[in-house]
């Protein structure tokens, strides 16, 4: 067998020569030009290398933790691309960090204020983030009333004194007005435009008034009185409120009845009740509420915004329980005030959309004929640019009509807000006029005329006529300095850094460009967050120069601008501007030593390994179908293609 | 070097699949080109011989599966001149020999091949063919025993 063998396969033995034909065989080979397919065979090598491998696996990784990410919506912890709360955040979206915990004494901790004038109230000081971002409500635009509006003269049977609110109508030079504030702007209006929010309809008249007036009335029947009060309340688009009656010791009727109408009605009405009877008293008063309730809904408004951000927090919480317990504390807080001050502000609506008259009926007794005095006491209260001027101009009036002055006092804060008081006694006859004249030194704050008849014995009802004597009217007068209403408002915020220095840079670029500084503010955390607000003031023409200025200090992150519409706007006319500014939210705070820091970074790096697993997971949970289905097919068209092989 | 060493192993495992001497060498010579092109992935010299050996034993199997069908001969006609009845026996001993041999299990088929044609020493073709001394010697016995018995009965006296 070996030998068979041998013989056979070593008749097939090569020669010598084979090696020598390999050489060249493969030499030639080698040198051949690379051609397509070895380029290919190079490029699977490359392709199919060990590094090449180890990038794959990473890559795919990488999908998988990114499709997690897509399929469950959720960012990577301690990275957030929107605007940070800079105080009032607590805890944060990522990681867990003892460190960064903070209790509610401490929260607010390093709050340095500079305040320059009275202009940021405690009741309006911005307390944590900035207060737009969202925002979908507006606060209302308001005409500025016209200065001297035009009153009605005092009556001289001393019924009733009534003033009225005129509106001014829009007449649309407020938009050619306010182009030229923003054409010198360029490129910096169309991006204010941009990022400014939706503003909000304007309301005609939306000066906040509270008229009350109470009158007491002598009438002769007093159902048939009480039942045309009803008549003349529904008949001025009012209705009786509440009504009450009692009979007295002398078997005369006597009640109140309390009438709720619109209040540009309230004179007609008065006018008509002066018809029932004798009008022993009444009293007239107007309370502005303006600038209270606009500040309640700005202030309502913040904390809107910042509720929703607080709720952001806790949606995405991956901290702490303790953290999240305190978001859900500061969230229970925010909620209450905003609640509070959703009921202010809809009391003042109710309270401004009617008009309340309290009238006190009672039913004559009728004896001897009645002998009255008729005392009237007026309160005026005025705005005025120039107080010193309009208080030399009220001693005129006060002695062209004789009046005696009771108290004069003119005082100057340190502010130097001048207030001026002036009390007279005025001739009856002289005191219609007077009055008149003091009204048009300024716009009414508020005007209150309060007219009480005394008796002095006898009956309406007795034979004889009724003799009504006039005493002097007792007049007080208070002017106040006028700040006139701004016809626009901005808010923008700007995300920069050293924000001490950058309030200071604002003030100074303010000052040098016209405008005044209103206040300032600064806030600090413990985490290193910086928020300061500046209030600036100026006449239109400044506005396109303040704002480029503002928004060279840093990057735009909101801006708002609110416009009155309705009134003649000239380049002078005021422009409030609120900047706020806040620095980029630091993902590891600065803390006490090294080893805190580490620690922090180490825990957010743990944290954010275990969010990239969990996505892993939720990729691996979301394809793992498709590639069972995948597998299934393969293994059903192998299994095909072998039996067709074997058939 | 490493041609010269190695060619004729390469060709006696490439011929001992293929049983074609021209495809043989194709075989070397494309392993040799491989080797060269994926010098880069032989870390150790003494795996370069087991390495060789597995690649051309590769490409052969794969070249076997390429292969078409090849048509089998015409049977030559019965020649009516009487012949010597010695040389037909060979003849069909040598026919025998090479259809047990091409049906013998690959690695038996290469050993025998390795230690019948090239002449290699156990320790050359355990080296080649990545085997034990006791997994080669039980290889070559079986072969062996295989083909005793297939050629048994027309092993003739003479060619023993």
């Amino acid at each position: 067998m070996n030998t068979l063998l041998e013989q056979e396969l070593g008749a097939q033995r090569p020669g010598p020569e084979l090696a020598d034909r390999m050489v060249r065989r493969v030499r030639a080979r080698l040198d051949a030009p690379a051609n397509a397919a070895a380029l290919l065979a190079a490029l699977r090598r490359i392709v199919l290398a060990r590094p090449m491998q180890l990038a794959y696996a990473v890559l795919l990784l990488a999908a998988m933790v990114k499709s997690g990410s897509m399929i469950t919506g959720e960012r990577p912890p301690g990275i957030s691309t929107e605007m940070t709360r800079p105080v009032a955040a607590i805890g944060s979206a990522g990681g867990a960090d003892t460190d960064r915990r903070r209790t509610a004494d401490d929260k607010f901790a390093m709050n340095t204020e500079l305040k320059e004038e009275g202009i940021l109230q405690p009741g309006n000081r911005p307390v944590g983030a900035p207060a737009f971002a969202g925002r979908t409500d507006m606060p209302r635009s308001f005409a500025a009333p016209a200065p001297g509006d035009a009153v009605d003269s005092l009556v001289a049977a001393g019924a009733t004194r009534h003033f009225g609110w005129k509106d001014t109508a829009a007449d649309g030079s407020l938009a050619a007005a306010a182009a030229p504030a923003e054409s010198g702007e360029g490129g910096a209006a169309a991006g204010a435009a941009a990022l400014a929010l939706p503003v909000a309809e304007p309301q005609p008249g939306n000066r906040k008034l509270i008229r009350d007036a109470s009158v007491q009335v002598e009438v002769a029947d007093y159902a048939k009185a009480a039942a045309s009060i009803g008549a003349f309340a529904t008949g001025e688009g009012g209705y009786i409120s509440t009504q009450s009656s009692n009979r007295g010791a002398n078997g005369k009727l006597q009640g109140s009845i309390e009438i709720k109408l619109p209040p540009e009605r309230l004179d007609d009405f008065l006018g008509k009740l002066r018809g029932l009877g004798d009008v022993k008293s009444q009293n007239l008063t107007t309370q502005d509420v303006t600038k209270d309730y606009f500040d309640t809904g700005a202030r309502m408004r913040n904390a809107q915004v910042e509720e929703a951000r607080l709720i952001e927090i806790v949606k995405n919480r991956t901290g702490k329980l303790s953290d999240v317990l305190e978001v859900e504390r500061e969230l229970a807080r925010v909620r209450e005030s905003i609640e509070q001050m959703q009921g202010t502000l809809k009391y003042y609506d109710a309270m401004v959309q009617f008009a309340t008259v309290t009238i006190a009926l009672n039913e004559k007794d009728l004896n001897t004929p009645a002998q009255y005095l008729l005392k009237q006491r007026a309160d005026l209260s005025l705005y005025s640019k120039d107080v010193d001027a309009a208080f030399a101009r009220a001693r005129q009036i006060a002695a062209s009509a004789q009046a005696q002055v009771l108290d004069s006092n003119v005082q100057r804060d340190d502010a130097g807000r001048t207030t001026a008081t002036l009390s007279l006694l005025i001739n009856p006859d002289a005191a219609e006029s007077a009055l008149g004249q003091l009204k048009d030194l300024g716009r009414i704050e508020n005007f209150t005329s309060a007219t009480q008849r005394i008796a002095q014995g006898g009956s309406d009802n007795a034979d004889g006529a009724v003799r009504t004597e006039r005493d002097k009217v007792e007049a007080h007068l208070t002017i106040l300095k006028d700040e006139e209403n701004s016809v626009q408002q901005t808010e923008i915020g700007i995300q920069t850094a050293d924000i001490e220095a950058r309030i200071a840079a604002l003030k100074k670029n303010a000052s040098d460009m016209g405008a005044e500084v209103k206040g300032a503010s600064f806030q600090s955390d413990p985490s290193g967050a910086e928020f300061g607000t500046v209030q600036l003031r100026m006449p239109l023409r400044a506005y396109a120069g303040v704002l480029a200025a503002v928004k060279h200090l840093g990057e735009v992150k909101n801006l708002s601008t609110h416009r009155q519409e309705g009134a003649t706007v000239s380049d002078n006319a005021p422009a409030e501007m609120t900047v706020q500014l806040f620095t980029e939210p630091q993902v590891v705070t600065p803390d006490d030593g090294l080893w805190a820091t580490i620690r922090r970074t180490l825990g957010e790096a743990a944290g954010a390994v275990a969010w990239s697993v969990r996505m892993i997971g939720v990729s691996l949970a979301f394809f793992a179908p498709w590639l069972l289905l995948l597998g299934v097919a393969a293994v059903c068209v192998k299994l095909a293609r072998r039996l067709r092989r074997k058939s | 070097m490493v041609i010269r060493a190695h060619s004729r192993t390469l060709f006696a495992i490439a011929f001992a699949i293929l049983h074609d001497r021209e495809e043989a060498e194709d075989v070397v010579q494309e392993t040799f080109v491989k080797a060269f092109r994926s010098r880069w992935r032989i870390r150790k010299a003494d795996r370069l011989p087991g390495w060789l050996s597995t690649v051309a034993r590769n490409r052969a199997l794969d070249l076997l599966r390429r292969r078409r069908p090849i048509a089998c001969p015409e049977p030559a006609a019965v020649d009516s001149a009487p012949r010597a009845a010695d040389a037909a026996d060979a003849e069909e001993t040598r026919e025998l020999l090479h259809r047990t041999l091409a049906t013998l299990p690959e690695t038996h088929r290469i050993a025998l091949t390795l230690r019948y044609l090239e002449g290699l020493d156990h320790k050359a073709i355990q080296q080649a063919m990545g085997l034990s001394d006791g997994a080669l010697r039980g290889i070559l016995g079986r072969g062996l025993a295989t083909m005793r018995k297939a050629l048994k009965p027309s092993t003739s006296p003479a060619l023993e």
